[in-house]
Parts: C-alpha cells; sequence; structure tokens
C-alpha cells in the first residue's frame, strides 16, 4: 500500500515553530522517523505556518532532501506553491502532487495545469486529484463518480498514465450532522470509480480528515482504513508514526493476501510506491 | 556439493574430510561452489563452519538454513563472506520467515537464495510450480522479504522417480531417453515459474534446458 507520511505539516505546533525559527533538525527528524516508520511519501504542507508559501516549501523541500532520499507529496491546493517545490526537488524517486480538484470557480483549468506540471517533473510523478468541483464537495455517491470520470477523461486525453492518477473521493469529519453516510459512501464510489479505467487509477483517502474533532480519533481511523483496504484501497495519506495503525495496515493487506503471511510480518511492512 | 558422505546414516564422514574435499575441489574449478549441508541438523552444525572456513573469502553459496536452524550457519556464512541457501518446506509462509530471521542478524537481503524443497514431474511438481510463483510475484509487487534468487534441485528430485530409473519398463520406452527427459522436463517447468538456479545430473538433460534458455530469454 502507498502509505503518505502526513506528519510534516505546518498544521503541527513543532512544524509550525521550526519553520518560524528555520530549525532543519525538527524536520529532517520527521523525515527520518517517517521513512522509519514505513512511509512511501512523505507529505510535505506548509500550512499556516508562513506566509510565505513558496520559499517555505522550497526550504522544507531542501531541508528534507539533505538528508533523506524518500519521495515527497508536496502538498497545496495552489498551482504555484506546487511549481515552486518542483523547483527544487528531486524527483528521481517519484513525487505526488497533493492536489487539485477538477476545477474551480476561480481556475476552471487547475486540473491541465497538475497534469502539465506532472509530466514535467518526470515518469514517476502522480497527482492526487479530489472528487470536487466547481460546486464544492459532493455529498452523494453519484456526484463523486462523475466527477471522478471527467477527472479519468481529462487525464486520458491529456496521455497522462491512469497509474498515475491517484483519486480521492474525500472523506468527511464522521461527527459533522448527517455526515455519518458518508464513509459507506465512500466505500461505495471507490467500488465505481476503479472501474473508470483499465489499469484502474489508484484510489487514495486523506484518512485523519475522517475523525477531526472526535473523542476516538485513531480507533476511528484505523478500522476505517481497515474497511478501506478490504474494498480495496491503494493509498492514504496518514500518521505513519502511529505504530498501531501500522499494525493495521500489515494485518489488512495480509487478511486481502496482499501480503505474504509469515510470523513476523507486523515487522517487516512497510509501505510500496 | 552435497554433503550427504556427513549424515550419520550415509557415512558419518567428520568435518576435517569435509573440509579437505571442499579445499580441493575449490583448487581443481574455477567457479564459486555450491556448498549443502545433508539434513542431520547435529551433524551440520559440527561440519558446515569447517567447510564455511575452508572456502572463505571464496564467495560460495552455502546452505541451507531453515526456521528452527538458521542462527550458526548464518552467523559463519557473514563471517566467511558467503552468499545463503535458506530453506523451507514447499512453504511460502516459512519461507518469508526464514528470510527474516536471517535478515534479523543483519545478513544482506541481496545475498540470500530461497530455496523450497523441490517436487519432480509427476511428484507434485504442482505445489513447486504455484509456490514459485507466488514468490516471484510478491518480489513483484514489492515484497523484499520475497525478492530474491530461488534454488531447485531438479537432478536429485528428478532421479528419485522410478519413471526417470526403472529401466525393466518397455512400455515406457528407452531408459536412456526417459530419465534425462524427465529431469529437463521438471527443469523447463520450473524454470517457467520463476526459479533462476536449478542444480542438475544428467548432461543431455543440461542440454537439454540449456537450448530451452537460450531460445526463450
Amino acid at each position: 500500500m502507498i502509505l503518505i507520511g502526513e506528519r510534516i505539516n505546518g498544521m503541527f505546533k513543532n512544524v509550525k515553530e521550526a519553520i518560524t525559527q528555520k530549525d532543519k533538525k525538527v524536520i529532517q527528524e520527521l523525515a527520518k522517523q517517517q521513512t522509519e516508520a514505513g512511509a512511501s511519501y512523505l507529505d510535505v504542507n506548509v500550512g499556516t505556518a508562513a506566509a510565505d508559501q513558496e520559499g517555505t516549501i522550497q526550504w522544507l523541500v531542501e531541508t528534507i532532501q539533505e538528508t533523506c532520499s524518500t519521495p515527497l507529496s508536496l502538498d497545496s491546493q495552489k498551482p504555484n506553491v506546487i511549481a515552486a517545490g518542483l523547483k527544487v526537488i528531486n524527483a528521481e524517486n517519484g513525487v505526488i502532487l497533493n492536489s487539485t480538484p477538477l476545477n474551480k470557480k476561480s481556475d476552471e483549468e487547475i486540473l491541465d495545469k497538475y497534469i502539465e506540471m506532472a509530466n514535467q517533473a518526470g515518469p514517476k510523478a502522480s497527482i492526487i486529484t479530489l472528487t470536487m468541483d466547481k460546486n464544492g464537495v459532493p455529498q452523494d455517491i453519484d456526484t463523486r463518480v462523475a466527477i471522478a470520470a471527467e477527472i479519468v477523461s481529462k487525464a486520458m486525453e491529456k496521455g497522462f498514465a491512469t497509474q498515475r492518477l491517484l483519486i480521492d473521493p474525500i472523506i468527511l469529519p464522521v461527527r459533522v450532522p448527517n455526515a455519518q453516510v458518508q464513509p459507506g459512501n465512500i466505500l461505495s464510489a471507490m467500488d465505481q470509480i476503479r472501474l473508470l479505467a483499465e489499469p484502474a487509477p489508484i484510489m487514495t483517502i486523506g484518512l485523519s480528515n475522517l475523525s477531526q474533532g472526535t473523542t476516538e480519533r485513531s480507533f476511528i481511523n484505523r478500522i476505517f482504513l481497515a474497511m478501506g483496504i478490504s474494498r480495496g484501497l491503494d493509498s492514504a495519506i496518514v500518521d505513519v508514526l502511529d505504530k498501531d495503525l501500522m499494525n493495521v495496515v500489515a494485518t489488512a493487506e495480509m487478511l486481502m493476501n496482499k501480503q505474504i503471511y509469515s510470523d513476523s510480518f507486523l515487522k517487516v511492512y512497510s509501505g510500496t510506491n | 556439493m552435497k554433503f550427504d558422505g556427513i549424515h550419520p546414516d550415509k557415512g558419518d564422514k567428520d568435518a576435517a574430510h569435509a573440509a579437505k574435499v571442499t579445499e580441493e575441489v575449490l583448487k581443481a574449478v574455477g567457479v564459486p561452489l555450491i556448498l549443502w549441508s545433508c539434513g542431520n541438523d547435529e551433524k551440520d552444525k559440527q561440519v558446515m563452519p569447517k567447510v564455511s572456513g575452508a572456502a572463505k573469502g571464496e564467495n560460495c553459496l552455502i546452505g541451507t538454513i531453515t526456521e528452527d536452524n538458521y542462527k550458526s550457519l548464518t552467523a559463519i556464512a557473514l563471517a566467511d563472506n558467503h552468499h545463503l541457501i535458506s530453506e523451507a518446506p514447499i512453504d511460502i509462509n516459512i519461507a518469508k520467515q526464514v528470510n527474516i530471521l536471517a535478515s534479523d542478524m543483519s545478513f544482506p537481503l541481496e545475498r540470500i537464495v530461497t530455496f523450497q524443497s523441490t517436487g519432480a514431474l509427476g511428484y507434485g511438481i504442482e505445489y513447486a510450480y504455484s509456490i514459485q510463483e507466488r514468490q516471484r510475484l510478491a518480489a513483484l509487487t514489492g515484497d523484499k522479504m520475497m525478492a530474491m534468487p530461488a534454488i531447485c534441485d531438479v537432478g536429485y528430485e528428478s532421479w528419485r522417480a522410478k519413471e526417470a530409473k526403472l529401466t525393466d519398463a518397455p512400455g515406457w520406452g528407452d531408459a536412456a531417453d526417459r530419465g534425462p527427459m524427465w529431469e529437463a522436463a521438471t527443469a523447463i517447468c520450473l524454470l517457467q515459474a520463476g526459479v533462476d538456479i536449478i542444480r542438475m545430473r544428467h548432461p543431455r538433460a543440461v542440454k537439454t534446458v540449456k537450448n530451452f534458455i537460450n531460445q526463450v530469454w
């Protein structure tokens, strides 16, 4: 499974402080820990830590790559921030451009821009696309699938291989009123989105959003991740430092016959890319 | 080189003898050796360290380590700079576990070769085939603990079959052809499952298999 480590994000207090104080050690340590924990990619998100998003993502990328060769997931909804990160990145082992909706009111062509940037970044560059458009985040299954179909056809039209296309059906916090139907909708949408192309696009989720504001965050995350894996989820942005969560991934993948059982199967599990 | 003669029931030769033979063969040939233990844990523990030492630095493939008996040979192979054969009894889960155990002792994964006790044509080859195939598919999907070359003991297994060696069987065709064909068919089948190294016996079978390899790869 493709596991994208979420910890290098300006929304976390220690990362925010490190960005403010230009403290490389904190960032490099997080890169190392997440790599050792089995991350396939490291997400890099400036968050609200700095006004200069472009300069900060470049500093983060350079800081990480001084000591770590794990591929990165550049996390921004702004094409200019992604472009800034790509200028300084070594994308030899791959990079994920994370993420873009199908289109936006303010930018009808945003998906085209991400595809263009990914093509320029090299053959191992992929994109996370959200099943979301200028009308916002859909609540139902059918609209998610319809948007995904438009994303897939756009990628095909541009000659962008579907194996490089990660589709995120957007998971909403379960505690929001009337949102309890959403986790089930996500699973059903995934079943259909996978059929849109051959080879199928990669299904991914931003897991932690599901448990925002709940009292049992890690428990909710772990269980839903296992449920997703049982329905063919290929990728997730997760806290790879959560050892129990990683054990859930290893066990669920083993039970789905994606990993060969051995008595030490928990010990040797790590993500793939 | 299979050290059958050290087995208590097959000659019970001692470590000094085995080491001497190893040295002599090394002198006589210009290629690295494959050094197989006899399968009796007690005797292997006495003899194989001496054999390994006699071939120190010669880049040999030494084995086998098993789930229950891996520590001493792994340590010795590491010290003497050899490659290692990890053995499992037609069991993909144990194969992975043995590799993990060797890896835990800091033995480099790229120096391990896996061995599933080989079934010959007519004697369980379908099990050997599917397990080798599964191992290869796991490797191709990124399982580092399964991504090593595989060796098969085709000569030994094929010639255990009565179909390969029985001379008094007029309905089965000429025994002189039948045996090599049995061995070649076993080898070619396993090669197609993804096996990398085959230990063979009959020169005619070797010739047939080489010809096949040259045509296919």
